[in-house]
C-alpha cells in the first residue's frame, strides 16, 4: 500500500522523467495499476515502482522514436562523486530556466541525488549501471550547469579540498 | 541558495491534486482485500487468527522449500532477471531485417538456427537481432515491434537438462510467466531451444 507521501514522491519522479504533469500522472497510474493487478510483492515497493515507471517511460520514448541511448565516453574525466554538485549555487529564478535545458536522464540523476539523497554508488545500483557511468554523467551535468551560469560555493569548495584530490 | 535546496523545494512542490490522489488511493483500496470488516454473526471468529497464522506458516514453509530445494525455480527467475535487464538496455541491433531467413543467416557463430516461435501469445514485426548470452551460453536476441509500437524481445538458446521443467509449446503447454523489473517474461521450450520473451506488463 502506497501512502500519500509515497504516491507524491513517485509522481514527482514520473514528472522528472516526462517533464509534463499529465503525462506523469498517466504514467504513474498505468504502472500502479499493473503493479496492483499482478499481485507483485516487492521487497521495496517504491523502488520497484520507480523501475516500472522508468522502463515504461523508456519504452514510450522508443515508440515515439526518441533515442535515449547513451554514448559512453571512455577515458573522459569523471566526477569524484556527487560532492561536486553539493558545491553549486543558484538563484531562485535560474532553476526553472536550467530545468528546461536538462534531458530526462539528467533530471532523473538530480532527482535521485537531491530528493532521495543517494550518492553515486546508490544511484548506480538504482539505475543498474556501473558507478563509472554515473560519475561520467555527473561530470557532464556539472559542466552543463556551470555553462548555464551556476556558481561555485568557493568557501565550501576550498574546505572540501583540504588534503583531498 | 544551494542548488540542492532549490531542487528539493521544486520536487516537494510537485504533488498530486486531490482528485488524482483520491483515484490512486481508491485503486489500492479496490486491490487490497478488506481486512477491517468484522462479522458479528460469525461464531467462529475466535479461531480466525489461528487459522490465518497456520496458512501463513504453510506458505512460508512452502516458499522456503521452493527456494532452497527447488533449484530450477531459482534458475528460471535468474534467467528472467537477465533477459529483462538486457531488454531494458536496448543495445543496437547487429542485423536489421524483417525477414527471418536474413536474420537467421547472420547468427553463423551459434550452434543452432534462430527461428520464429509457434507461441501464439508472442507476435510482432521482426526488426532484427544481435548476439547475446543467457547464463553464459551464446544466444540470439531477436527484437520485435508490437502493433502498439512497443518493442519486445525474444531470446533463444539451446535447451539444457536444467530447463526440463519448462513447458513445451509444441506439447500444447502454456509458457511459464515470471515478472522482473516491470516486465513480463515468458519462458518455454520449443524444438530443442529455450525461448524467453520480454514484453511490457499488459494494461
Amino acid at each position: 500500500m502506497f501512502d500519500q507521501q509515497s504516491l507524491n514522491q513517485l509522481y514527482a519522479y514520473a514528472n522528472t522523467l516526462c517533464g509534463q504533469q499529465q503525462d506523469a500522472y498517466d504514467l504513474l497510474h498505468q504502472c500502479l495499476e499493473n503493479y496492483l493487478s499482478k499481485g507483485i510483492k516487492a521487497q521495496n515497493p517504491s523502488a520497484y515502482l520507480r523501475r516500472m515507471i522508468r522502463n515504461r517511460f523508456i519504452d514510450q520514448c522508443r515508440q515515439q522514436g526518441l533515442i535515449l541511448s547513451e554514448q559512453e565516453h571512455q577515458g573522459q574525466a569523471l566526477a569524484i562523486g556527487t560532492q561536486c554538485l553539493e558545491q553549486l549555487c543558484i538563484q531562485q529564478d535560474e532553476l526553472n530556466k536550467i530545468w528546461d535545458i536538462l534531458d530526462a536522464r539528467e533530471r532523473e540523476l538530480l532527482y535521485l541525488w537531491a530528493w532521495l539523497e543517494m550518492n553515486a554508488r546508490e544511484i548506480a545500483e538504482e539505475l543498474e549501471v556501473p558507478r563509472g557511468t554515473i560519475l561520467s554523467r555527473i561530470h557532464r551535468l556539472r559542466k552543463k550547469l556551470q555553462q548555464s551560469g551556476l556558481t561555485w560555493d568557493n568557501e565550501l569548495f576550498m574546505i572540501n579540498n583540504e588534503g583531498n584530490v | 541558495m544551494k542548488f540542492k535546496k532549490g531542487l528539493q523545494d521544486r520536487f516537494a512542490s510537485q504533488e498530486l491534486n486531490d482528485s488524482q490522489l483520491e483515484q490512486l488511493m481508491a485503486m489500492q483500496g479496490a486491490a487490497v482485500p478488506r481486512q477491517n470488516q468484522v462479522s458479528t454473526e460469525n461464531k467462529n471468529s475466535y479461531w480466525r487468527p489461528f487459522a490465518f497464522a497456520s496458512v501463513i506458516m504453510v506458505a512460508v514453509l512452502s516458499g522456503w522449500l521452493y527456494l532452497f530445494q527447488n533449484t530450477p525455480g531459482q534458475l528460471y527467475q535468474a534467467i528472467a532477471h537477465e533477459v529483462a535487464k538486457n531488454h531494458s538496455k536496448l543495445k543496437p541491433l547487429e542485423v536489421v531485417s524483417a525477414q527471418m531467413p536474413t536474420v537467421s543467416a547472420y547468427f553463423n557463430q551459434l550452434n543452432f538456427v534462430p527461428r520464429n516461435s509457434s507461441n501464439s501469445g508472442f507476435s510482432g514485426l521482426l526488426l532484427g537481432g544481435r548476439y547475446c548470452t543467457i547464463q553464459g551460453e551464446p544466444a540470439a536476441q531477436l527484437r520485435y515491434s508490437q502493433e502498439s509500437g512497443v518493442v519486445s524481445t525474444l531470446y533463444q538458446v539451446p535447451s539444457e537438462e536444467a530447463y526440463e521443467g519448462l513447458p513445451d509449446i509444441l506439447q500444447g503447454q502454456q509458457p511459464m510467466r515470471l515478472y522482473s523489473r516491470g516486465y513480463a517474461v515468458d519462458l518455454w521450450q520449443e524444438q530443442g531451444l529455450l525461448m524467453a520473451s520480454v514484453t511490457l506488463l499488459e494494461e
